[in-house]
């Protein structure tokens, strides 16, 4: 039997490919943004000659080793399953991606060369940190380098450049290839700093002795710092890619947005939400350990609570959902060019414009402003130790929603590939390469027309 | 005139604080404008002219095709180094907003940029000790760099322009 025949019996071959890359995704996601935030820690331990820096940062080496591996074995498995259950969809985009390929495995390979030294000369360079520091930095920038390589192979599924397969550099470039990379550099950073938080609270929960407590302590703080603070781009970067599928793939974008799928959106915002408004909680409850005592900082974060709530409860709203129109009750009216003036429905306070825009730029803002606050107070000093046990289960609840979003995120952007080709098919290249068939079409692909071989 | 500077101002010495109140006295020794500073700024300038005298003789601007003035499928592109610029348009559409993305954010950057002495007053010259600024000014350069390579991006994948809507 040819092995491009091979049916995986119960689960069907398509489950096979998200079986093993969710996981690898989860865990090379965290390698990236740990493997920075690491370096960066030790850096700042560097400068601020403050031993928990250093500690976390070693610590930080230790589980990007441990989870590489593991994290690799699952690419390797995924691509091998690639070959053998769509292998004229491998075979298209070695032909375009060859060099993107080879350059990601050198990546790996620099990686892995930087990060081992990084971890084993620690205590040999113990006296040599403005070097040692690099290997750390430059371990993660081979990392990073590695998401953008892989960052062209995926923005190109969904948005294929029109560009000829042999014009390389502008087959690369497609609408959404600058975009991905900028929303998937800041969620590495964002879902690395939410599960660190997590992972902190965790162990304060657990250690008895006090100076564990009071790193643990400082870990979740550090955690929330890089998660949420991250976090508040991605509005932004999320909309800046979403615009480029609209203008590229329209079709992906609708059935994503607007779609049997726009509730992937719904879910997301709730997400948001307890992202959001548990970072504020948790800045609003360490304020009271600040060393300087700042009550009118945490009045204020107070209200940055209450807005940031506002603000995630206002996105969360479905679409169709209205205040009270029956009494006339209602926010605005739609002019609808299409319509006549005459006609003029109320906007349903779910409506993605105005409302929801809004509502994440709010969120954005006023998470700025409360971390702002927040990184004041930190200049000055917090009592480490003295956190509660309820702060912590919300910093392992962010951990464990970042996981959640992480998993949505991606879903979302592979399904959008389910769009425009019939109800049980789908695109593995949209609108070139069919999902069940593997078949070319002669139209959005970069030689066309095309015949299957 | 006043004396000219000779050299570069010695480095700090062991124990010596620079601050707002000496600092002017090492780094800023006023200098005379004539000869030295004409003198500088004329080898630069003539330098430049060089470059482009040789420039243009070497790799001389193409002509292009007449205008058309009964096109109506042109897309009005700005210069590669406005692409940033150009780029916000993305961000502010409509003709309402075309002026706050093109005009009042880059004027009141402008503005900012004019201020900078007033807002930074650090006298430390190394970039090292002046992270703040610094920052700030890599996350221009920055923003600057990004938005130059998603207009190429938007360009090159849409070159009868963006879809509407």
């Amino acid at each position: 039997m040819p092995v491009g025949d091979v049916q995986i019996p119960v689960i069907g071959n398509d489950m096979v490919i998200p079986l093993l890359v969710v996981p690898h995704i989860l865990i090379a996601a965290f390698v990236i943004g740990i493997n920075l935030i690491g370096a960066f820690s030790e850096l700042t331990g560097v400068i601020t000659k403050k031993a928990h820096y250093d500690r976390f940062a070693r610590a930080s080496a230790r589980f990007t080793l441990l989870l590489f591996a593991v994290g690799s074995a699952l690419a390797f498995t995924f691509l091998l399953s690639l070959i053998t259950l769509y292998p004229i969809f491998f075979s298209q985009l070695m032909n375009i991606f060859f060099w993107v390929f080879l350059a990601e495995a050198f990546m790996f390979v620099g990686e892995v060369i930087m990060v081992y030294a990084w971890y084993h000369s620690w205590d040999r360079m113990a006296y040599r940190k403005n070097l040692h520091v690099v290997f750390g930095l430059v371990g993660g920038l081979f990392g990073l380098t590695q998401m953008i390589f892989i960052d062209v192979v995926a923005s190109y599924m969904l948005t294929p450049s029109t560009a000829q397969a042999t014009n390389v550099g502008w087959t690369f470039f497609n609408p959404t290839y600058i975009t991905l990379n900028l929303h998937r550099f800041v969620g590495n950073f964002s879902y690395a700093g939410f599960l660190i938080a997590g992972w902190a609270a965790w162990r304060y929960l657990r250690v008895t002795r006090e100076e564990e407590r009071e790193y643990y302590d400082w870990m979740g703080h550090w955690g929330i710092v890089w998660g949420f603070g991250f976090l508040l781009l991605q509005p932004f970067m999320g909309y800046g890619y979403m615009t480029e599928i609209k203008a590229a793939s329209p079709g992906a974008f609708e059935y994503l947005m607007l779609g049997p799928k726009s509730w992937l959106f719904n879910l997301l915002t709730i997400e948001i939400l307890v992202m959001a408004a548990g970072s504020v909680l948790y800045c609003l409850h360490k304020l009271n350990f600040a060393v300087k005592p700042m009550p009118r900082l945490r009045k204020a974060t107070m209200g940055a609570l209450g807005l940031t709530t506002l603000f995630g409860l206002l996105n969360t709203i479905p679409a169709d959902g209205y205040l009270v129109p029956q009494i006339g009750l209602v926010f605005g009216e739609r002019v609808d060019p299409n319509i006549s003036l005459a006609a003029r429905p109320p906007i349903s306070l779910g409506a993605m414009y105005p409302w929801k825009y809004i509502g994440l730029i709010g969120i954005a803002l006023v998470g700025v402003f409360a971390l702002s606050l927040y990184l004041k107070a930190a200049a000055t000093g917090f009592h480490w130790g003295r956190a509660s046990r309820w702060s912590q289960y919300l910093l392992i609840t962010t951990a464990v929603t970042v996981v959640f979003t992480m998993m949505t995120m991606g879903y979302a952007r592979e399904t959008a590939r389910r769009a425009g080709n019939g109800k049980d098919d789908g695109w593995l290249i949209y609108s070139c390469l069919t999902l069940q068939e593997q078949k070319f079409v002669g139209k959005g692909c970069p030689e066309q027309p095309r015949e299957t071989p | 005139m006043v004396e000219m500077r000779r050299g570069p101002a010695p480095p700090v010495a062991e124990g010596e604080e620079v601050n707002e109140e000496n600092v002017f006295d090492r780094y800023d020794e006023p200098q005379g404008f004539f000869p030295g500073q004409v003198i500088a700024d004329l080898t630069v300038s003539a330098v430049l002219l060089a470059v482009v005298i040789a420039l243009s003789y070497l790799v001389p601007a193409p002509l292009t095709e007449p205008m058309d003035i009964s096109t109506t499928t042109y897309v009005p592109r700005p210069e590669w180094f406005f692409f940033f610029l150009d780029q916000w348009l993305i961000y502010f559409p409509g003709a309402a907003l075309i002026a706050f993305g093109d005009v009042i954010v880059p004027a009141l950057f402008v503005i900012v940029l004019l201020a900078i002495p007033w807002l930074d007053k650090e006298p430390e010259y190394s970039p090292a000790r002046r992270p703040f600024v610094v920052v700030v000014a890599f996350l221009v350069v920055l923003v600057v760099v990004l938005n130059l390579f998603l207009a190429m991006s938007r360009i090159a994948n849409f070159p009868g322009g963006t879809p509407s809507g």
